[in-house]
């Protein structure tokens, strides 16, 4: 699929000159960050704003606009934006139509997930039927709104308003304008204490810093009571914000999350059958193997058994739904520390089996399968299993809610690397030998998404009178290529997309060749 | 410095550059006897390795097993030709040639050690080809004399793979006159037995300084230019050995010194409080 500026000129220029002035600036950017398929959705969509009829601002704003937030948020959204706006042509002006465009750069960097970017589109969609006259005032402090909510708290916040003002125009006007006492009150009210957003980048580190790997974190919308971090397709789910607790600030108790989730995918080598069990063997299960792979990442990092052991110890506010769950938080705290007790011979018993036999079972998860089952008979003999409802209810503040001890499965390079691409679009690997490497013509500027990548059996050395004879092409790009035989991906640049597994054997090539100049010059996002 | 002709003059100069006390060097592999193959047929060497893995240190140990003086230059961006060479200096009495280190190290015959070579200018470091061929010998183009090295003359250069770029590279014409040696750092209980003989504390605690190490360089080129190295470890131990508390002499040898930028910074202390629980 090619796209053609020329398609779109008589279209544009139709609007208003100034359009095709600002898209002949803008199309660079967005070819840069596009793909075809996507620069055609970003084009379309300056079409149908054009035919709106609603002025050029809007469409100056969101040829200006999207490619940022295709940068922070993959391409997916652009189709949502251009929805979102021509939802609200027919419930609001082409000013505001504007803000909104002119918001969304803001709203994708500070909320940093497209399905959270949906989310906001959905909300300013709902307000504009609710409080279309909130809607300007509130897109022109977005900036301060967002870099102080989640867009949980954005919503309650924006619902407030609109929902006490809903017949006060003036007072409406002057909550979303942030004028009004009740608003920042409210504003307060709503306020985390830690966003992801503004952690993210510490706790790729912190991860790395452990692990020697990446891991890929993305934020959730943590909006309803109980919501527990998580990790699917080996993506680690955070919340999108949290706040301090019994002394452990937000960025700590993110460490503890990430690194208890990270210590799943590291310490995991298979899922553990689930079939016949049921829901509350399930849980208990999860809870031993929570306290295994625990084990494994302290023996590695002794810091984080104090970090975890913290967050074990706190003293919730008001009392446990029922007995058990106070019972079993108390047991977690003891397979966390081996010299803990608690008043319950039973669960000694099982935590001294823990810590006497872990040691010996620490990469084995049927060790936590058999412990597991233990403690549910334990509970059943005395009748104080509660319902899965009320176990989830489980206040240990860093853990995940365990889907990867059922469904894990190890990375797949052929499966996973990728997520499906169109077949045009896929990417063929050629193995071939060095004079072939060297008699072909690499595109400088293609990047991890080549339509062809060519992997040379042996180390390739670049030409003598290039400069570098010392080294290959590999080491002068700091690569670690993880290649292997039948499957090679490079590091994708784009958050989204996989990031850098260090595999452990190495294959040399280089990053992109283009054969007759077929390799696609700019990364494909999604 | 007079140009040096009598045997006596020359053993006087050679003796200030002798090391005298044995550097703690600790062997990794096979560099001692390579070296000592290069030095044998008297062929450039070029150390590689990042900052603080032991390259200097290896040079001077070499330098006192051969017994042979060592002349040690820093290299800067500044540096010229003349500062290597020799320059003619005015006194009293007119003008007077005063020997550069190169000069004197060709004279004597000493092991001349440039550190950092890539950080002088490549128009510098042409200066040293040849001495570094067949000819071994040095032109005083200003003087008019050509200097003939000293039979045990040797020249090293030491490179950080981590700091080229197209501004500072060595030219293939430099690079191509040198056997080369890679240095990294050692292996973790080799370097937990460097850092605790270095900084004279006991092994568990240099454990635990060399993890923090090793947490560090996993994150060279992702927000860190070069991880936590041998040298920053054992000024860690010193300051323990001093009796601070681990966690304030990590921050001060460790964390503080590597960057400035407060997220990573406050990765690197996670990383000191997942080691030195307090």
């Amino acid at each position: 699929m090619t796209v053609n500026l020329e398609d779109y000129t008589a279209c544009l220029q139709k609007a208003a000159p100034e359009v095709l002035e600002t898209l002949e600036a803008t199309f660079h950017d967005a070819a840069r960050v596009m793909s075809p398929a996507g620069l055609h959705d970003y084009m379309e969509g300056a079409k149908g704003l054009c035919n709106l009829g609603r002025g050029h601002d809007l469409v100056l704003t969101y040829l200006e606009e999207m490619p940022a937030v295709v940068q922070e948020c993959g391409e997916d959204v652009i189709r949502d934006c251009i929805e979102a706006a021509m939802k609200l042509s027919s419930m609001t002006s082409g000013q505001v139509i504007a803000l909104l465009f002119a918001s969304l750069p803001t709203a994708a960097r500070r909320l940093g997930d497209p399905e959270l970017l949906r989310g906001y589109l959905t909300l300013i969609h709902q307000l504009s039927a609710k409080a279309a006259r909130g809607l300007r005032p509130m897109l022109t402090h977005i900036d301060q709104l967002l870099s102080m909510l989640t867009l949980s708290g954005l919503r309650r916040w924006a619902n407030f308003g609109a929902d006490a003002y809903r017949r006060d125009l003036d007072n409406l006007v002057k909550y979303f304008n942030l004028e009004s006492a009740d608003s920042k009150k409210m504003l307060q009210q709503q306020r985390r204490g830690t966003l992801f957003v503004d952690t993210q980048r510490k706790l790729n580190f912190y991860l790395r810093a452990l692990w020697g790997r990446d891991f890929f974190l993305r934020p959730t919308a943590a909006d309803h009571e109980g919501f527990k971090p998580y990790c699917e397709n080996h993506v680690i789910h955070l919340p999108d914000a949290v706040d301090a607790i019994g002394g452990v600030s937000g960025l700590e108790l993110y460490r503890a999350q990430a690194a208890h989730l990270a210590a799943h995918l590291c310490y995991t080598t298979a899922a553990i059958p689930g079939e016949g069990l049921s829901p509350a063997q399930m849980f208990l299960i999860g809870m031993i193997e929570d306290a295994r792979i625990e084990y494994r990442a302290a023996k590695a990092f002794p810091g984080l058994r104090k970090l975890w052991g913290r967050l074990l110890s706190v003293d919730h506010e008001g009392a446990a739904e029922h007995p058990t769950i106070l019972l079993l938080e108390r047991f977690a705290h003891c397979l966390n520390d081996d010299k803990l007790s608690i008043g319950d011979a039973g669960l000694n018993r099982i935590a001294a089996r823990f810590h006497a036999g872990i040691q010996a079972r620490q990469d084995d998860n049927r060790f936590s399968s058999e412990l597991g089952i233990e403690l549910f008979e334990l509970l059943s003999e005395r009748k104080e299993v509660p319902s899965l409802r009320i176990l989830e209810s489980i206040r240990i503040p860093y853990r995940d809610d365990n889907r990867i001890v059922w469904s894990f499965e190890p990375f797949d390079w052929q499966r996973d690397g990728a997520e499906y691409v169109p077949a045009w679009q896929r990417q063929v690997r050629k193995y071939v030998s060095a004079v072939e490497m060297a008699n072909e013509v690499d595109c400088e500027l293609a990047g991890d998404d080549a339509q062809e990548v060519w992997v040379c059996a042996s180390e390739f050395m670049p030409y003598e009178d290039a400069g570098e004879a010392t080294e290959s092409f590999n080491d002068i790009d700091g690569l670690r290529a993880p290649c292997k035989q039948g499957g090679c991906r490079r590091r994708g640049e784009h958050p989204h997309r996989v990031q850098a597994h260090r595999a452990q054997d190495q294959a040399h090539y280089r990053p992109a060749f283009a054969s007759g100049c077929t390799a696609r010059a700019q990364p494909r996002r999604r | 410095m007079e140009p040096l002709r009598k045997p006596s003059d020359v053993n006087a100069i050679a003796d200030q550059y002798r090391v005298r006390q044995e550097p703690y060097y600790k062997t990794v592999a096979d560099e001692e006897s390579l070296y000592e193959a290069a030095y044998a047929r008297r062929m450039p060497v070029m150390l590689k390795g990042p900052t603080g893995c032991g390259k200097s240190r290896f040079v001077e140990h070499m330098a006192y097993k051969l017994g042979k003086p060592l002349i040690t230059v820093a290299c800067n961006e500044d540096m010229t030709a003349s500062d290597l060479v020799g320059r003619y200096l005015l006194d009293k009495d007119g003008t007077k040639w005063q020997d550069g280190p190169l000069t004197t190290a060709a004279r004597i015959g000493a092991i001349c050690y440039l550190d950092e070579v890539v950080e002088a200018r490549q128009d510098t470091t042409v200066v040293i080809h040849p001495l570094t061929d067949h000819r071994r010998n040095l032109p005083l183009d200003k003087k008019g004399e050509l200097v003939e090295a000293h039979a045990d003359f040797q020249l090293v250069i030491s490179y950080n793979p981590g700091y080229q770029s197209l501004m500072k590279d060595l030219k293939q014409s430099t690079k191509q006159r040198f056997a080369a040696l890679d240095f990294d750092y050692p292996a973790e209980e080799l370097e937990v037995e460097i850092v605790a003989n270095e900084s004279g504390i006991d092994t568990d605690t240099a454990a635990r300084l060399v993890q923090i190490a090793h947490r560090t360089r996993n994150l060279k080129g992702h927000g860190l230019d070069e991880g936590i190295s041998t040298r920053l470890l054992v000024y860690a131990g010193q300051m323990i050995g001093e009796g601070i508390e681990p966690s304030a002499a990590c921050r001060m040898t460790l964390v503080t010194p590597l960057t400035d930028d407060p997220d990573m910074r406050e990765t690197l202390e996670a990383a000191v409080a997942t080691f030195f629980v307090s």
